[in-house]
């Protein structure tokens, strides 16, 4: 169990202050690469898988391109310790989930992590905090291009980076920006923010959840295409389409507080009332009172509750979180309850820390 | 055995559905499954289902990507040929269970077949990004070389000899260059 590697500290990207972070939670940029000449993982024997995840951990580490890095091989990790992986954005539910030798190697402040044989060979991510699309980029830039100088990349001029999946060929790139929506999700206008992104070949997909329903109200932006487009095209595209996002969540956001401010303050309030008093709390209903909290305090009603505070919180709900912090749990009922304790604990703390000024 | 739609050509695709529990059996020849294609796309076929799976799962292509590449997928899916890749064993129709090919060389053995189906993904067929370093400084190295050499010729058979030797003297700076090879790695990767 990795419980003493992360203990209670979150990643550097979860701190509060990047540009738009009221809006705006976190920017990530993915690339795709694989290595020449070589079968993707899904087609190779688990010797092959084994003996390429060696490799590939190898040349990462020999071209020191990761800042004070850690290294785990999945298949040597329990159940909840992949899971607490996902939490943490560092490896995708799809890394966790298969079989075989699989890596992550990841930056001290996270927001750096390269996955070894999940659908590609590697699978490079840069992310951070609030709209931080050029600075994902230049640092993903200058990680592929000191990996490329000890990695035979599988590329060609006309086609580009050739990737397990047709839908990633050329740039092999994903750019998202992860945005939380509690006003247009109020305002039923979800929707048209589906056909807006879809006409500009993006696509907007809820967090957590089915469908459009995203608990927490979180939501996704992602470009589709990756090949005939250049990356700072690619990149132009989700930042226009971003800034407009934020331009309409903040437009129903002032026009809600004009002319429904005491419900809305009367809202927010409660939800942090629950969340401080509340002793057993289930990961949908907590997220929804997070949402309702998380917007108190972008829209300054609620005192005595830091941007920092709620996005710690959100992420140390999630279930495997939970195991980690209080140990293996084996009953659903049970986290509800050790969610519920985290929480008010965690607001407990902060208000001790208010207390004093 | 004729084609059950025309009645004339040899039927060479066989068709299997099963909607709501009801198996139906077709077997028509290939411009009449096209044409029958077209009209009903796929419902309830296999193949779709694998490959909307796959993709939607991704959450990466909406609902008319998925009907585009299962069509485009059926459309592959009339070949018989057995053409399989040489390092890796892919055949077409393992491309069409899985939606992933088997190794990089695929983009080249299928590269008609593959064609298709990323201008319809993509709306585009030619890379406009970047690449390695090292093999994009290589490449223009070797462009210009060949530029240079053309120059040359040219400039010494239209006589004139200044730009001739103005090309002579860059295409010797550029072969004392240190040539660019490939990238460190001791033993390279493991096959």
């Amino acid at each position: 169990m990795m419980r003493a590697d992360f203990g209670g500290v979150a990643g550097d990207w979860l701190a509060p202050g990047g540009p738009d972070a009221d809006v705006v939670i976190s920017t990530r940029i993915r690339l795709a690469r694989n290595v020449s000449n070589h079968k993707m993982p899904w087609r190779m024997k688990a010797d092959e898988q084994a003996a390429i995840e060696a490799y590939l951990r190898d040349r990462i580490q020999a071209s020191a391109a990761i800042d004070s890095s850690t290294y785990f091989n999945l298949s040597t990790l329990d159940e909840p310790s992949r899971l607490l992986l996902v939490e943490r954005h560092l490896v995708s539910r799809e890394l966790a989930k298969k079989e075989g030798d699989r890596g992550v190697i990841f930056s001290a402040g996270e927001s750096t992590s390269v996955m070894i044989n999940e659908e590609d060979h590697l699978r490079l991510q840069v992310i951070r905090g609030g709209l931080r699309i050029e600075e994902c980029w230049r640092d993903i830039d200058r990680l592929d291009d000191s990996l490329s100088d000890f990695i035979d990349f599988a590329w060609t001029p006309e086609l580009g980076y050739l990737t397990a999946c047709p839908t990633n060929v050329g740039t092999g790139i994903r750019v998202s920006v992860m945005a939380h929506l509690p006003t247009l999700v109020e305002t039923k206008q979800i929707t048209k923010v589906e056909k807006a992104a879809a006409q500009v070949g993006l696509v907007i997909r809820g967090l957590y959840g089915e469908g459009t329903k995203s608990y927490g109200d979180l939501y996704q932006i992602s470009n589709q295409v990756t090949l005939g487009l250049s990356e700072a095209a690619v990149i132009e595209n989700v930042r226009k389409f971003a800034a407009k996002i934020i331009q309409w969540e903040r437009g129903v956001r002032s026009l809600l507080l004009e002319q429904h401010r005491t419900s809305i303050d009367d809202k927010v309030r409660r939800s942090l009332l629950a969340l401080r008093e509340t002793n057993s709390i289930s990961f949908d209903a907590a997220m929804r009172e997070v949402s309702a909290v998380r917007l108190g305090v972008v829209l300054n009603l609620l005192r005595g509750i830091s941007m920092q505070t709620i996005n710690e919180v959100m992420l140390f709900i999630q279930p495997a979180h939970l195991i980690c912090l209080r140990g293996a749990l084996p009953v659903a009922a049970e986290r509800d309850r050790v969610r519920a304790d985290f929480i008010r604990e965690r607001l407990k703390s902060e208000d001790s820390l208010n207390l004093g000024s | 055995m004729l084609c059950e739609i025309c009645g004339q050509n040899p039927a060479t695709v066989h068709f299997v559905q099963v909607v709501n529990g009801r198996k139906s059996e077709q077997n028509v020849c290939e411009p009449c499954h096209a044409k029958a294609g077209l009209a009903d796309p796929i419902a309830g076929s296999k193949l779709k289902d694998l490959l909307g799976d796959v993709l939607e799962k991704k959450g990466i292509l909406g609902e008319n990507h998925v009907t585009l590449l299962s069509q485009l997928v059926e459309a592959l899916g009339d070949r018989r040929g057995s053409k399989a890749c040489k390092h890796c064993g892919l055949t077409l129709k393992e491309f069409q269970t899985r939606g992933l090919v088997g190794c990089p060389n695929d983009y080249d053995v299928f590269k008609v077949e593959f064609s298709a189906l990323l201008e319809r993904l993509h709306g585009r067929l030619k890379h406009a990004g970047k690449g390695p370093r090292r093999r994009v400084a290589s490449l223009a190295r070797e462009e210009r070389l060949a530029a240079l050499k053309q120059a040359l010729a040219e400039a010494i058979a239209a006589e004139r000899y200044e730009d001739a030797a103005r090309c002579r003297d860059e295409l010797r700076d550029l072969h004392l260059l240190h040539p660019l090879h490939h990238p460190r790695s001791e033993g390279g990767a493991p096959s």
